[in-house]
């Protein structure tokens, strides 16, 4: 119920996200009585009641943990059930900022899609603002309805079923009064040329509309131009993660005295196999084949001079050696998500 | 809701705060003094009253004595090619299919002097001077007809943005302060950040009407604003600063009255941040009949500071009670040593987020959380906005950028409980034998070396 609002303490009813893992990152609504089953165990509901919003739950016997967090539009898009392709926060943090989509603004959101970004302009437009958002499949819609109602957005939200491409964005409830609008449509351009009815005719009025191919861009483009609206800019994110990680630093000079101690150590090594084969020889010579000479196992064999380990598993960081603290991207990055066109409508006033 | 808040700023108003963009895509900051003038240089000057009225984001024409003429954008009539009205009329040419004619003769092309441009310029003030200049530079141009449509419209853009007097009136956002700060001024006062890093902060910090935020920042009160902005009166954001005023120089040049910016922002320094005990302000109260009798002026400055006592003292019992809600550090000292220090003074599933212009000293934080049970999720972000060019048949990315924008770090503080231990797959014997194996080491090094610093970079 506090997507929109922090609070500290745990309740019958909240909706916490329970950190279950790195990737497993699981939405519940608290009931009394209900248990949570993880792969780490079960967690009575009952249990969480009255605990701290970040506090550690451990399970009943000790064992296995997670954490309960509060709900933010972040977590919920990282962790919601996925209905269609959502738009990330690289590219809504953006737009938000972008568009400046603060306390009291006025947005329109077509399609609603999974409801992810909905979230996030309902936290930016807070109690004074407003979002309507459209969907034209069913199914969707009343997921959204659903959602929006348990998450506490009613108030800022007003979700409509319907084909804005044929049928406008006109609802008998409300002026709509827009001054930012986002379209993530097959086909923006069937729908811009609705807008002139729904936007605000006394400010700057921003929109962003979301494609991913090029194509689409071109025509919304045109259609953009078409309709008065200026300042068109298409744009792209791109947006990495890092990890950081731990790289020995391996010196030229600690390898080359190595190797000098190596060719000592080998050197030495003939001596002793030649005092071997004597041994053996000798041994032969004397009949006493049954001589059991030991050899040192390889785990466990001296290696001498050893800077870097070698022979050991070295844990990444590990005491004892010099490491460069340095970043990869993860192995696999997203590298396009969608096509980002920006245009502005400003008001013809005439004074 | 206040009407201060640049969110009802639809309309120029005077006194405002606003950005200026010149055909040159250059901008400026300027305020709307009533009966006052606008100069923009070679691209003209205007009145102040004959813009105020019309709503954010107008473009105009520079006309003869100091007049605008409204205009649907910029470039109305020129690239903007919807229905012209009144503006510049489109200048008509014949163009060639290819360049094959086209000889590079360098200046010699040109028969129109620098001197000649000067002396038409001073004939009038208003945007005609522009058109005929550049009517008589494309007259004057020997090859002109030998340059293909493309390369004619490139050459007249060029010109435009020279010549024209034309320019917007942007509302005083915080983007639009942070590009005008990164592209006209230097990106170095604001650490480097880009527009979409900012974005992405806020986002991170989940910053939002309500909030009492930590801060620290370093780029002259940008994120300040921006959180404002965002906070739209309710919330307060405690301004961690290393001096004994905050530097917010950029608060000076938006719409927030010193009334607002006092209720909202609360500056405490290191000092009194680390050690909120030993910091309480020792002054006053004095006794009522004390301030009564005391002389105007006197009366004035004791009631001015007890006003920042009264700030303080609420910062330090937040600080105190472990209060925050959030943390966005855009500091130079150094987050790995301090961050983690910070963190203690926040609640429980509370956003962390660091910036810093490299990514190098947000891997050592980095480094720090990975191993710190009180944050989870430790990840570096970047984000960075490619521009396109969006002529109709001719998309491509734009040819130069302002590179860097900067690196954010973003955790999620949580409360662990004191010992607990994970169960994972690793088998249990051997993680046992592992951890014993550890202990002993790290026992034996400790007796053999001095402890080493591994917060260090």
């Amino acid at each position: 119920m506090s997507i929109t609002k922090y609070k500290d303490t745990i309740e019958n009813g909240d909706l916490i996200m329970v950190y279950i893992s790195r990737l497993h990152i699981k939405p519940i609504v608290v009931q009394q009585g209900e248990v949570l089953n993880t792969r780490f165990g079960s967690f009575p509901h009952d249990s969480m009641i009255g605990l701290k919003y970040g506090a550690q739950l451990l399970t009943p016997k000790g064992k296995g943990f997670v954490y309960l967090l509060h709900p933010t539009p972040e977590l919920w898009t990282v962790s919601l059930p996925h209905r269609t392709q959502i738009v990330y926060t690289p590219d809504s943090s953006y737009i938000l900022q972008r568009m400046n989509v603060i306390g009291g603004s006025r947005v329109i959101e077509a399609g609603t899609g999974s409801g992810s970004f909905t979230h996030a302009f309902a936290r930016n437009v807070g109690q004074s603002g407003r979002i309507f958002t459209y969907e034209f499949h069913e199914a969707r819609y009343k997921q959204a309805v659903q959602e929006f109602g348990d998450h506490g957005l009613n108030d800022m939200v007003v979700v409509t079923h319907r084909d804005v491409c044929s049928q406008g964005f006109v609802i008998t409830q409300e002026k709509i009064d827009a001054d930012s609008v986002f379209l993530d449509l097959p086909s923006p351009w069937d729908a811009i040329p609705h807008l002139d009815e729904v936007i605000s005719q006394k400010r700057q009025v921003d929109i962003c509309c979301f494609s991913p191919c090029v194509e689409q861009v071109m025509k919304t483009v045109e259609s953009l131009h078409e309709n008065g609206w200026t300042q068109v800019e298409m744009t792209e994110v791109s947006s990495l993660v890092w990890e950081s990680r731990k790289e020995m630093i391996r010196e030229v000079d600690d390898a080359l005295k190595r190797l000098k101690d190596v060719k000592k150590r080998q050197k030495e090594g003939i001596e002793k196999l030649k005092e071997l084969a004597k041994a053996k020889a000798k041994a032969k010579a004397e009949m006493k084949s049954d001589t059991y000479i030991k050899q040192p196992k390889l785990k466990d064999r001296d290696r001498g001079y050893n800077p870097f380990g070698k022979g050991r598993r070295i844990a990444e960081g590990e005491e004892g050696f010099d490491w460069f603290n340095v970043s990869k991207t993860e192995r696999e990055i997203k590298s396009h998500t969608s096509y980002l066109t920006f245009a502005v409508k400003v008001p013809q006033l005439q004074l | 809701m206040n009407s201060s808040f640049s969110h009802e700023k639809g309309i120029i108003g005077y006194d405002d705060w606003a950005i200026i963009t010149l055909p040159s895509s250059a901008t400026k900051i300027v305020q709307m003094r009533k009966g006052g003038s606008i100069s923009l240089g070679k691209f003209g000057t205007f009145k102040v009253d004959h813009i105020v009225g019309y709503a954010y984001g107008q473009s105009f024409e520079v006309l003869e004595g100091k007049d605008v003429l409204p205009l649907k954008s910029i470039s109305y009539g020129l690239d903007d090619t919807s229905d012209t009205k009144d503006s510049t009329p489109a200048l008509e040419f014949q163009s060639s299919e290819d360049n094959r004619d086209l000889l590079d003769t360098g200046s010699k092309v040109q028969k129109i002097t620098a001197k000649e441009i000067e002396e038409m310029k001073k004939e009038g003030g208003g945007n005609d001077v522009g058109n005929k200049i550049i009517e008589r530079i494309v007259q004057g141009h020997e090859s002109f007809e030998k340059k293909t449509i493309y390369s004619q419209e490139k050459y007249l853009t060029r010109k435009q943005r020279k010549f024209s007097r034309r320019f917007t009136v942007r509302n005083m956002t915080p983007s639009n302060l942070l590009n005008h700060i990164r592209k006209d001024r230097d990106p170095n006062k604001l650490m480097g950040l880009s527009e979409e890093t900012l974005g992405l902060m806020m986002s991170h910090a989940n910053v939002m009407p309500g909030g009492n935020y930590l801060l620290m920042d370093d780029t002259g009160g940008l994120l300040v604003y921006a959180m404002l902005e965002r906070m739209q009166g309710q919330g307060s954001i405690t301004l961690i600063h290393e001096n004994d005023q905050p530097k917010l120089v950029l608060l000076n040049r938006t719409n927030y009255s010193e009334e607002e910016l006092y209720n909202m922002v609360k500056p405490i320094n290191l000092l009194e941040f680390v050690d909120p005990g030993d910091n309480r302000p020792t002054i006053g109260p004095l006794p009522k009949e004390e301030v009564d009798s005391m002389p105007n002026i006197r009366r004035i400055k004791y009631l001015r500071r007890m006003k920042k006592v009264k700030q303080l003292n609420e910062s330090l019992d937040m600080v105190e009670a472990r209060a925050f809600d959030g943390l966005i550090y855009a500091s130079t000292i150094n987050p790995v040593t301090f961050v983690p220090r910070i963190i203690e003074r926040m609640k429980g599933s509370r956003p962390i987020v660091v910036y810093n212009q490299f990514k190098e000293v947000l891997i050592g934080l980095s480094h720090i959380f990975l191993r710190d049970s009180r944050v989870l999720l430790p990840n570096i972000y970047e984000s960075c906005v490619r521009q396109f060019q969006t002529i109709q048949g001719r998309l491509h990315p734009l040819v130069t950028s302002i590179g860097g924008g900067g690196y954010i770090f973003s955790g999620i503080r949580v409360l662990p409980i004191e010992g607990a231990v994970a169960s994972g797959r690793r088998n249990k014997k051997r993680s046992c034998e592992e951890r014993e194996e550890r202990n002993k080491k790290r026992q034996e090094k400790e007796v053999a070396a001095e402890p080493k610093d591994d917060t260090h970079l």
